[in-house]
């Protein structure tokens, strides 16, 4: 019942000022299999981009330990029909990237300043709740081929097969522009850490670790590790005041934060 | 042989006249969509046809990059009633063309775009010939004359819209103002006492100059509402003419040519739009203009506009829509020495379907208007004559259109 709470919760679009001009043929969330498709092979071919500018941290064991956890928590809030991938980049920066497809990075400083599992789980779900709101993919307009007779007669009168390629070159450099330098949507942040929040209370986990973990990246970004995720996210006190209103009726976080378990696999070396 | 001698001075005299001509503002509906919802779009222009009718709305497409085109079939009929002899003078013009192609693309907060739109287009080519006007004082037995005339209106120029609040967005178009007028006739009377008159003609007009389109669009939750400001300016405007005339009772021809320039003066334009965005499936709206005449024989003028949009289903859109098209010239007993003069006001409907994909629309559309008024098409050789008649005119137009979303 609480998955289905969660995933409920999580199917919830985010708004948008003006949602209420969207018609209805534009707010249809029905994505076909050639979507899919073209949402994987977009985030693939964005995650080569990435791992172009960071390297993959060395340390198979953290690698494997956040994979494995990952993956864990993608079958559970995930969507079904991707394959979920986790890697460590090399990057003191405390941040963590969600790319379309499945395709998620999370920095070595952001691992290193991570005091328990909870909070990586927490960091991991914010990133999968991206994904699963298609964040990237809705913002770019990522869609798959369209062989419908409407679009063939687009093509027809407009001629327009070549600027849509096009279009779809240019996305790639736009969506490392959403990651690194943009951002996505500041509400989408916010309702990211409120999932992430929720995931770990339906887990029976520490979600005040997720809470704590914001405030010490607060100070780490006073000291210059917060480069992207000052441009990219909204200012950490935000993040932190709407948490706490969300969590203001909810009973007492409990304990569980894993600490053991991270301490033999979460450590950066 | 009076009353038709005049008609021929009509034609003389008719240089720049009827339909495109300035007398109307609503000539064209421009964009799939919003030509499906009569016009009636100040207050959406989310797309990209949004640079002509309130490029504030630009803020608002869907997508980081959007581009559209629309091509027009437009067939017109216009009936002077009992104005040869006793029969009626029928004046008959269909065109095809592509009139609007857009694009936009967003940069963070701005957006820009760029769109080529004509916004008045009539070409007529005309071979009418009239047998046997014995009811006629006169009799003729032969009258025939050719025509053949082009008048355009073009504007292409970027547009920038930008949001200024989380509900409040404005947007310019700078568009570049080209108009071309050509025409040529020719006409020919066989008189039943053996004489004869003829003459050619020959005209041209050019425009050239800039016309700005500014516009705010203010949202509150599912109401929309804009304010637009529009105005050409002409920089140059030469008219040139020329005609050769053999009278009736003459064997010599005669030439005369002219030259002039003369600037336009368009008229201010404030336009009010409001839309309802009822629910994802229904949308209606509404836009008013008025118009600020300062030519002599303009007047002052107003159009309204109402439309609706409502989708069966994600795919496919129902859109429908009303408006008029007012003319802004006086009436023919208000203007006491001007020939030709028309006065009539027009009304038009519409209706169109919507053909949603996961990247593009396709919209079909058609648009029937239609009006009746007072004329004054005769004039004596030396003074304009006070007589006026009805006409009507009917416009039957089909649209097809495509939008793509990137």
């Amino acid at each position: 019942m609480k998955w289905l709470l969660l995933l409920l919760m999580m199917s919830q679009a985010f708004a948008s000022h003006q949602q209420y001009r969207k018609r209805i043929s534009q707010m249809k969330v029905e994505y076909d299999e050639a979507d899919v498709l073209a949402e994987i092979k977009f985030g693939r071919e964005l995650a080569a981009k990435i791992l172009g500018k960071y390297q993959l941290l060395s340390d198979q064991k953290l690698q494997q330990y956040v994979s494995t956890l990952g993956a864990g928590l993608a079958q559970m809030i995930g969507r079904p029909e991707l394959d979920y991938h986790f890697a460590v980049i090399v990057d003191d920066d405390i941040n963590a990237y969600a790319g379309p497809g499945g395709y998620i990075f999370i920095t070595s400083g952001a691992i290193a300043l991570m005091k328990n599992e909870a909070q990586l789980i927490g960091v991991l779900a914010h990133e999968i709740a991206h994904v699963n709101k298609r964040s990237v993919v809705k913002k770019l307009k990522i869609r798959g081929d369209d062989d419908s007779l409407a679009a063939g007669l687009g093509v027809l009168i407009g001629g327009a097969t070549a600027s849509y390629r096009k279009a779809l070159e240019s996305a790639l450099d736009k969506a490392f522009d959403l990651l690194f330098e943009e951002g996505i949507s500041m509400k989408e942040e916010l309702l990211a850490d409120y999932l992430a929040l929720l995931t770990l209370q339906a887990q029976g986990l520490n979600w005040q670790s997720y809470i704590d973990y914001l405030a010490n990246m607060d100070k780490a970004i006073a000291k210059g590790q917060g480069e992207v995720v000052q441009k990219t996210h909204p200012p950490t006190s935000e993040r932190i005041d709407s948490l706490n209103r969300h969590v203001k009726s909810w009973d007492e976080s409990p304990k569980e934060v894993n600490q053991t378990r991270f301490k033999k696999y979460g450590k950066v070396n | 042989m009076a009353k038709l001698i005049k008609i021929f001075l009509f034609f003389s005299f008719y240089s720049f006249a009827v339909w495109a001509d300035g007398l109307y503002h609503k000539n064209s509906l421009i964009g799939g969509r919003a030509s499906g919802m009569g016009g009636a779009y100040k207050a959406i222009s989310d797309d990209a046809s949004g640079a002509f009718y309130n490029p504030a709305g630009l803020v608002y497409s869907d997508g980081d990059s959007i581009s559209g085109s629309a091509n027009s079939y437009v067939s017109t009929k216009s009936t002077y009633k009992e104005t040869i002899g006793n029969r009626d003078w029928e004046r008959e013009t269909d065109n095809l063309l592509p009139n609007f192609f857009g694009a936009t693309k967003k940069f963070g907060k701005y957006t820009f775009g760029f769109s080529y739109v004509i916004t008045d287009y009539m070409k007529e080519n005309q071979n009418q010939v009239f047998q046997n006007l014995d009811e006629l004082a006169d009799p003729i037995d032969l009258f025939a004359f050719n025509l053949q005339s082009e008048d355009a209106t073009y504007l292409i120029g970027p547009s920038l819209a930008m949001e200024l609040s989380e509900n409040l967005t404005f947007g310019v178009s700078l568009f570049y103002h080209r108009r071309v007028f050509r025409r040529s006739q020719s006409q020919l009377i066989q008189f039943g006492d053996g004489s004869d008159y003829s003459s050619y003609q020959n005209l041209s007009k050019r425009e050239r100059g800039f016309h700005l389109r500014t516009g705010l669009l203010y949202s509150l939750e599912k109401h929309a509402f804009a304010l637009t400001l529009s105005k050409a300016v002409m920089q140059t405007a030469i008219a040139d003419s020329q005609a050769n005339t053999k009278e009736r009772n003459s064997s010599a021809t005669d030439f005369g040519r002219r030259a002039d320039v003369d600037r336009p003066k368009y008229p201010y334009e404030i336009g009010l739009g409001y839309a309802y965005f009822a629910s994802p499936y229904l949308l209606v709206s509404a836009d008013f203009d008025y118009y600020l005449h300062s030519e002599e024989n303009r007047r002052n003028m107003w159009n309204a506009a109402v439309g609706a949009e409502y989708f069966l289903n994600s795919t496919y859109a129902l859109r429908t829509g009303f408006y008029t098209n007012n003319t802004n010239s006086r009436k023919p007993s208000e203007i006491a020495d001007e020939i030709p003069v028309e006065y009539m006001n027009m009304y038009g409907l519409t209706a169109g379907i919507g053909i949603h994909s996961k990247s593009s629309t396709i919209s079909l559309g058609v648009n029937y208007g239609f009006g009746s008024g007072d004329a004054r098409i005769y004039s004596s050789e030396n003074s304009a004559s006070t007589e006026t008649k009805r006409f009507e005119r009917q416009i039957l137009g089909f649209l097809i259109a495509a939008d793509y979303g990137f």
